[in-house]
């Protein structure tokens, strides 16, 4: 039953034209950031060294900016559209479990997360190409580390994990699309952005945010560029601990979301 | 022995202080189509959400096809079919996808059976359009299609006919006829009083969270009292006659128009011959459902 209704939603929401038009927005995005990028070093108002690793550095932190938008709009889209358009009564009036239905719903909101970030790495690596050989007529890849890639996909989604779950707590709670992406944009845009205004009274709340957590983990993303010295500030946590308190932050709010959601009256 | 399909025992639901269903008790059989009516806010949907999953019971048991619903929901709902309020759907598919979907939850669910049921519900032209496109009565009959798919032993429809033109009505009342009569029972919440006398082998009214009658529709006719609703040239005369035939239990006048309760046409006719009052016109009031509820519902 669990792949039934995980293979029903990846269906739903791959027919979902939102889910199109928002990874055309992404794309627009990406390619705005990097033509923005190459003009101003065309035109010597950034530093010319470096290059495919460099643009690949400056598109993941870019995407690791917008990203708490995309993360939110996408996981509200699956997770909290079945309380509005009343669709969530089609599976639970037949039977399914309702733990079973948020798992499969998480896990394709896990899904689509990963297959965000997969895109979006893509994205900045072509558009970087394409944009680089339009501008400077040549693509220099000598300094990417392509061994890297991958483990930067996968720190760019781990790090999206808490706000994934705060938009399905949200949802579960609200029971609406709007509050769930909304609370969690403005968490990232709002809170988060003033908590380090907290660090001297609270370090130890700072940082153990999500952005911090995730600002540890990103570190490790230098290993891109082949150049890059190995840096470890001292202020940031080591990146295992980044890593399973990012986790620990997931699990978490998930479980808020089911203990809320089996609990929640749906009729009417 | 008749099978029990949906049986509530004490049922209640609170909502903070106010009791939306208070300790209801409906039992419906295998094969018959279980009629479920009460004004607004009567508690029909709360107490439809409870027996369904999506509400839980603040006390009492709702069993489904011999399963509790809590904790077996998962057992209990597996042969169910069920239209709560307006048809839940995905808006950016089209009617086949939507059915296609909830198809997938059941195995054994093939193509040709979507096919059938699509024309079952009358939908075949329109299979291909997007859901979102859909009069309010074709969304009607894509919640129906998908109710039906999995060709449940046991469906709930909550206002099914809503939306639909006279035509449609009558076809949904036939489907659910003829559902019934090939062993599929339907448990049918309505506010339309006729549509449930013409379909429904027996009913349950609710008033303010309570059950206030419940039987087969025939008994609950016949338990009606008799009307007549007669014209007179002397008024006067006729509601003094009245005053002497046993059984009337009131005499509404309404200029040379009167209705009498109590008492059939034929009593009423001999009544007034022996007192020289000869009657323009009589008739016997009909009873029907309608007034049975207005009576079960006005007295409490």
């Amino acid at each position: 039953m669990f792949l039934r209704l995980l293979a029903i939603d990846i269906c739903k929401t791959l027919k979902n034209p939102g889910l199109w038009v928002g990874l055309a927005g992404v794309l627009f995005l990406l390619a705005c950031a990097t033509l923005f990028r190459h003009v101003q070093i065309l035109h010597g108002y950034a530093e010319s060294s470096g290059g495919l690793e460099k643009d690949l550095l400056s598109g993941l932190a870019f995407f690791n900016q917008i990203g708490i938008l995309v993360y939110a709009i996408l996981s509200a889209g699956i997770a909290a559209f079945d309380y509005v358009d009343r669709s969530m009564h089609l599976w639970l009036t037949r039977g399914v479990a309702r733990p079973m239905l948020l798992t499969a719903r998480l896990t394709a909101i896990l899904f689509f997360g990963l297959l965000l970030v997969c895109f979006s790495v893509i994205a900045v690596l072509g558009l970087s190409a394409l944009s680089r050989s339009l501008f400077f007529g040549v693509v220099d890849a000598t300094h990417l580390n392509p061994a890297a890639l991958l483990p930067a996909a996968l720190r760019l989604f781990w790090s999206s994990l808490p706000y994934l779950a705060l938009t399905v707590l949200l949802a579960v709670l609200s029971r609406s699309p709007f509050f769930a992406a909304g609370g969690t944009i403005l968490y990232g845009s709002v809170v988060e952005q003033f908590a380090p205004a907290l660090g001297e009274r609270f370090p130890w709340l700072v940082r153990y945010m999500p952005a911090s957590l995730s600002q540890a983990l990103q570190h490790g993303t230098h290993a891109l560029d082949r150049n890059a010295l190995p840096i470890s500030p001292d202020a940031i946590l080591p990146q295992g601990q980044a890593i399973l308190l990012i986790g620990m932050t997931f699990l978490l709010l998930s479980i808020a979301s089911f203990v809320i959601f089996s609990r929640q009256d749906l009729g009417g | 022995m008749t099978q029990i399909v949906l049986e509530t025992k004490d049922l209640t639901k609170t909502f903070g202080t106010r009791k939306a269903v208070d300790a209801i008790n409906i039992t419906a059989y295998e094969g018959e189509v279980f009629g479920f009516v009460g004004p607004n806010g009567a508690g029909k949907t709360t107490t439809l959400g409870m027996a369904l999953g999506l509400v839980h019971p603040t006390d009492g048991e709702v069993y489904v096809l011999g399963q509790r619903v809590t904790p077996n929901r998962v057992q209990a709902l597996r042969d169910i079919g069920a239209l709560l309020g307006a048809p839940a759907f995905i808006p950016y598919l089209s009617a086949w996808e939507n059915i296609e979907l909830v198809a997938r939850l059941s195995p054994g669910v093939d193509k040709k059976r979507i096919h059938e049921v699509i024309e079952l519900v009358g939908l075949t032209e329109s299979a291909r359009k997007k859901v979102s496109k859909f009069s309010t009565g074709m969304k009607q009959r894509v919640g129906l299609a998908m109710a039906l798919v999995h060709r449940p032993r046991f469906i709930i429809l909550d206002e099914p006919t809503n939306g639909l033109d006279p035509a449609g009505m009558r076809e949904i009342r036939q489907l659910l006829r003829s559902l019934a009569e090939n062993g599929t029972s339907a448990l049918l919440s309505s506010h339309l009083l006729n549509e449930v006398q013409q379909v429904c082998d027996r009913i349950a009214v609710l008033h303010r969270g309570r059950v206030v009658a419940q039987g087969r529709v025939d008994d609950l006719l016949n338990r009606q009292k008799p009307a007549v609703r007669l014209t007179v040239h002397d008024a006067e005369a006729a509601v003094r006659a009245f005053e002497s035939l046993p059984g009337v239990e009131n005499v509404q006048a309404s200029g040379n128009s009167l209705l009498v309760l109590g008492v059939d046409s034929q009593a009423v006719m001999n009544h007034l011959l022996q007192h020289h009052v000869i009657p323009t016109e009589i008739t016997a009031q009909k009873t029907d459902l309608e007034s049975v509820f207005m009576d079960l519902t006005s007295a409490n």
